[in-house]
């Protein structure tokens, strides 16, 4: 059994952060360095359940923040994240640290994994199979996706869907789930258990605080499995629930318009995306009503799969 | 003619149709007539109204002026897609 951040003693982890601690999040190994007690805070905090990586193992990410003169600190200036360049990537004030951490492994793994084809879309599995949710950014796919994962669906990723290249197998890229606005008050409203980090005003995205999964979801990460749906979701407030089939030439166009890495992957995305829409079957569902929206889904999967 | 460099992947569903350029790494969506029309290019150089020709007796049907202005339509669409050479009159 592979040991999580959680088992680490606190000096242990500020000496692994000082050389480079490295966890395992889904397929990746992730490098994060930086002297900052912050830093070791943040990690402690919101990480706990992920797995240590071996010190030798391969990087496929590394974020470095920036030490800080105490005096820089206590002028409040904003703290600096740099990528494998030592260049700054981003600049944050010191509450925003969790958001940048998280939007810097997303632009690592958006620009870089390409053994991967990714398609801009959340994954939720039950036995039956697994179901994509692609949608553009305020569908309400992270809503969805964060109330799914804890309603007996398996957590792959709010975001990134990981077809390993030349088959539909389906990659595990189980993250916290930052939920934007209006969102946050909506899961905390529904699932009262939910664990959430802190909120963070003012961001680029509004206010933004991150849900962490269970350790459930993280022991599984490197489970794959098939799609049998994609559901593209659209949150309209007093809606009824309403699911309905969409032709497979529209569901294939909006698939290849979703992707991060579709025209760089060229011909072999497109027989994937093709194979997908084969295999799968394809769904607008417009929800207000998150219970009733898993149930319908819960439904809709089953017959699928049967 | 169509580009034989070129080098289309095809996938459709129904009347829908698309074909991945990996010259350019675009995916175009193409209606049947379209698809059609490149197909006979495919076999060289026509007129537009050899594909005409061709087009109706494939439908078995008399003239008819929507098909020939689907034509010139998806021989517009294919030039600008620069999947099919044309020369001029």
């Amino acid at each position: 059994m592979r040991m999580s951040l959680r088992e680490l003693p606190a000096a242990e982890l500020g000496r692994r952060l000082d050389a480079g601690l490295k966890l395992r999040i889904g397929p990746f190994t992730v490098c994060i360095r930086g002297r900052d007690p912050l830093l070791a805070d943040t990690l402690a905090r919101h990480y706990p359940d992920y797995p240590l990586a071996a010190a030798d193992s391969f990087s496929d990410a590394r974020l470095t923040l920036r030490d800080q003169t105490w005096w820089a600190r206590l002028l409040g200036r904003p703290r600096e994240i740099c990528l494998e360049d030592e260049v700054p990537f981003t600049d944050f004030p010191a509450n925003a640290l969790l958001a940048h951490i998280e939007w810097s492994l997303n632009w690592c793994i958006a620009t870089r994994a390409n053994q991967y084809l990714m398609l801009h879309g959340g994954v939720v599995a039950r036995d039956e199979g697994a179901m994509i949710l692609p949608g553009v950014p305020g569908a309400g796919k992270s809503t969805l996706t964060a109330y799914l994962m804890h309603r007996g669906w398996r957590l792959f990723s709010d975001e990134f869907t990981l077809l390993k290249t030349g088959t539909l197998d389906l990659q595990p890229f189980p993250r916290l789930i930052p939920l934007k606005n209006d969102s946050i008050e909506v899961i905390q409203a529904a699932v009262p258990e939910a664990q959430f980090g802190p909120q963070i005003p003012g961001t680029r995205k509004g206010r933004v605080s991150h849900l962490r999964p269970g350790a459930d979801h993280l022991r599984r990460m490197d489970e794959g499995a098939r799609p049998k749906l994609v559901v593209f979701p659209s949150y309209q407030a007093g809606s009824n629930t309403a699911l309905k089939e969409m032709a497979s030439a529209e569901a294939f166009a909006e698939l290849t318009n979703n992707a991060f890495n579709y025209v760089l992957l060229g011909r072999l995305a497109f027989e994937m995306v093709a194979e997908l829409t084969d295999a799968v079957r394809c769904f607008r569902l417009t929800y207000s009503d998150l219970n009733d929206a898993n149930l319908q889904l819960q439904a809709l999967l089953r017959s699928t799969a049967a | 003619m169509a580009d034989p460099a070129a080098g289309l992947l095809w996938r459709s569903w129904g009347d829908a149709h698309f074909a991945f350029d990996p010259r350019s790494g675009q995916t175009h969506f193409l209606n049947s007539v379209a698809v059609e029309v490149y197909h006979l290019l495919e076999g060289g150089g026509l007129e537009v109204g050899e594909i005409y020709q061709a087009l109706l007796a494939r439908y078995d049907i008399d003239d008819d002026e929507a098909l020939q202005s689907a034509i010139e339509t998806s021989l517009t669409v294919l030039d600008r897609l620069g999947i099919v050479m044309t020369s001029a009159a």
